[in-house]
């Protein structure tokens, strides 16, 4: 069943308190989809993403991964984070492993992968992302895009079926905006189906099949990205590209 | 509306190995103070036993048997007060509430209690239904006592991880406790390092409250010393002078602790002084760990030759387990890391000869455990009840 999405969204809700941070929201990812998410701050672009890999549960609708209905069941969420990879905005790796023991501590602990066979998954991988050098740093001896290169490693060696991506690139120093998208780039060019929080416009252009613009915790319209700039339909839409393009 | 995501956002996070240990001044100062102390005191005790032995000599004899008991009752709670703390530190943080309710209720009730208050409660008021005797009365009112601000400690430890570590951990699909264990804990015993060695300095003086259950630990070897030959001030300044090197030198660890926790990987010089305080970090740990097997294996032990052999096969087998554990395959100790000493650079390449004597002497250092020294027919401590029948009760 090729056919089915690999994510499928309907009418997720989630509440902190009053306030509706994701409001009635459906989406459906096929496989090796990649979907590019904008809005303004606050709009619950975060919540979602965490709402698909259970860091928030949700208050109402459903989640399926791969046809699987996500539950309550921790042994289930466990399962199903290990399939989605997820990359934070402030890389969150582990200061006092190496970069070596950050990619392979999952692969060990949650897989049960052999040391030395995690380890040669962590060096190809660190290839691939282009610091096959670094292995044996620390992430504090690491720049933030190398740091960030190295998250997206370690979600990697998860093998995981999609990859979550939650701003990326904002915390770090234009220079190093590039190193970090290009290795997203390799990634989507290989089949990989990614949901990516991003207001980089030229990583939307490169490689986005679909951009959704949310806003307060509603999805206001689905587009591509040739559309998104030629014909933006929706007034706030319109509004909050003036914003973000200079 | 903005976020609370958001508004964290701008600076990437580097965590706890962030190195902001710029140079204080007060630090100096502390510094010289400290050698200022540590000189007066050890030429006083070293004058006062070469010019006038008697008492001196006599007296650093007398109480020196019962710094053995100081540190053998310290020790022991520690062990145990880590274990408790640990508990109510992970209960403290759990998400259960009745888990975090029952750690909270011990935590503030034993907080709000005075220690001596405690060990009296313990011995004289227990005993109408239970008779624990001195020294367990004393252990446990110790341990329980510490175990309450060790709990804290480790609370504010583990919370003081940022919140994206425990969800990188889980979106890697760890559990809950395998992220504890792997990414939390980890992270917080280097924070909580420090402030633990303070609480076991604060213990090793608070324990002299024991002494009023007539237990022979340094204080109460003092009094009866006093009592018996009226040499008051002589005596009593003795007990404040050991007391107070011993706890001048804790310091200086724990200081070479707070050090190494934040300068940690970085090559700042490395003096005598920082290895000492590693072998010092290695020989309490060594001795935390044969403490319990010890005590369990004195009831083999017929003769004290045999009790002095079996406690050194377990302190022997400990150490190198110890070394092969940690410093074979990290190229470095628990010890080491507290202070940031590092022998082999984080590649764990192969070391050259000179490295590989050198961590050979540095491996040989803590091998006699203090626990060897209590268990050595002559210089240890003969069984604590013997020497309890040797001195009247004093009632306080
Ligand atoms: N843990 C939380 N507790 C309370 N409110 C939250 C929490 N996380 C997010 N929110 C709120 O939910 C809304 C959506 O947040 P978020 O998904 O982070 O938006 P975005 O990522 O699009 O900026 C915001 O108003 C935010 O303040
Ligand atoms: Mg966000």
């Amino acid at each position: 069943m090729p056919d089915t999405p690999i994510v499928e969204i309907r009418n997720l809700s989630k509440r902190f308190g009053d306030l509706e941070a994701v409001n009635d929201v459906s989406l459906e990812v096929q496989r090796g989809e990649v979907v590019v998410i904008i809005g303004p701050s606050g709009s619950g672009k975060s919540t979602l993403l965490r709402c698909i890999n259970r860091l928030e549960s949700a208050n109402g609708g459903t989640i399926s991964i791969d046809g699987e209905i996500l539950t309550r069941d921790e042994k289930q969420i466990n399962h199903i984070r290990a399939e989605v990879g997820m990359v934070f905005q402030q890389f969150n790796l582990f200061p006092h492993k190496t970069v070596l023991e950050n990619i392979t501590l999952g692969p060990i602990i949650v897989k049960g992968m052999e040391e030395g066979a995690a380890e040669t998954l962590a060096h190809t991988l660190l290839a691939k992302v282009g610091i096959p050098e670094k292995a044996d740093a620390y992430p504090e001896q690491l720049s933030g895009g190398q740091q960030q290169r190295v998250a997206i490693a370690r979600a990697l060696a998860m093998e995981p079926k999609i990859m979550l991506f939650d701003e990326p690139t904002s915390a770090l120093d234009p220079e190093m905006i590039k190193e970090v998208l290009d290795v997203m780039l390799d990634l989507a060019r290989e089949g990989m189906t990614m949901l990516v929080v991003s207001h980089e416009m030229g990583f939307a252009r490169a490689a986005a099949h679909r951009i959704v613009f949310m806003d307060q915790g509603q999805i206001v319209e689905i587009t591509t990205p040739e559309e998104l700039f030629t014909a933006p339909k929706h007034e706030r839409l319109k509004r909050f590209l003036s914003q973000i393009l200079p | 509306m903005t976020s609370q995501l958001e508004s964290e956002a701008p600076r990437p996070h580097t965590g706890v190995w962030q190195d902001d240990s710029a140079a204080i001044p007060r630090e100096r100062s502390l510094m010289i103070a400290w050698w200022i102390a540590l000189a007066l005191g050890v030429s006083f005790i070293v004058g006062a036993v070469v010019f006038k032995p008697d008492p001196y000599s006599e007296i650093v004899r007398f109480i020196g048997d019962g710094l053995v008991v100081t540190f053998q009752m310290t020790i022991t709670s520690m062990l145990f007060a880590l274990l408790l703390g640990l508990l109510a530190g992970l209960g403290r943080t759990a998400p259960s509430l009745p888990i975090n309710v029952a750690a909270s209720l011990y935590v503030e009730i034993i907080r709000g209690i005075p220690l001596l208050v405690q060990l009296f409660w313990i011995y004289y008021a227990l005993s109408k239904f239970l008779r624990l005797g001195p020294n367990l009365s004393a252990i446990l009112g110790l341990t329980i006592c510490y175990g309450a601000y060790i709990g804290e400690t480790f609370r504010a430890g583990i919370q003081s991880i940022p919140k994206g570590q425990m969800e990188a951990a889980r979106a890697l699909g760890l559990t809950r406790g395998q992220a504890m264990r792997h990414v939390i804990v980890p992270q917080a015993v280097r924070i909580i390092l420090p402030p633990v060695g303070n609480e076991f300095i604060a213990m090793l003086k608070d324990s002299s409250l024991v002494s009023v259950l007539a237990i022979s630990d340094m204080l109460r070897r003092g009094r009866e010393y006093a009592s018996r030959t009226f040499a008051y001030f002589e005596t009593y300044t003795m007990v404040a002078l050991v007391y107070l090197l011993v706890t001048l030198v804790f310091s200086r660890v724990v200081h070479y602790i707070e050090q190494g926790m934040s300068r940690q990987r970085k090559d700042a010089p490395v003096t005598v002084m920082h290895r000492l305080s590693a072998v010092v970090v290695d020989f309490v740990i060594v001795d935390l760990i044969a403490t319990p097997i010890i005590a369990a294996m004195r009831g083999l032990a017929v003769t004290p030759a045999m009790t002095f052999t079996l406690t050194a096969a377990v302190i022997g087998g400990l150490t190198a387990a110890y070394l092969l554990g940690f410093w074979s395959k990290r190229g470095q100790t628990p010890g080491m890391m507290s202070v940031g000493l590092r022998l082999v650079d984080a590649g764990g390449s192969i070391p050259s000869i000179g490295q590989a004597v050198g961590r050979l002497l540095i491996s040989l250092l803590p091998i006699p455990g203090l626990s060897l020294i209590w268990a050595h027919p002559t210089l240890g401590a003969a069984p604590l009840q013997d020497r309890l029948t040797r001195t009247t009760m004093v009632r306080v």
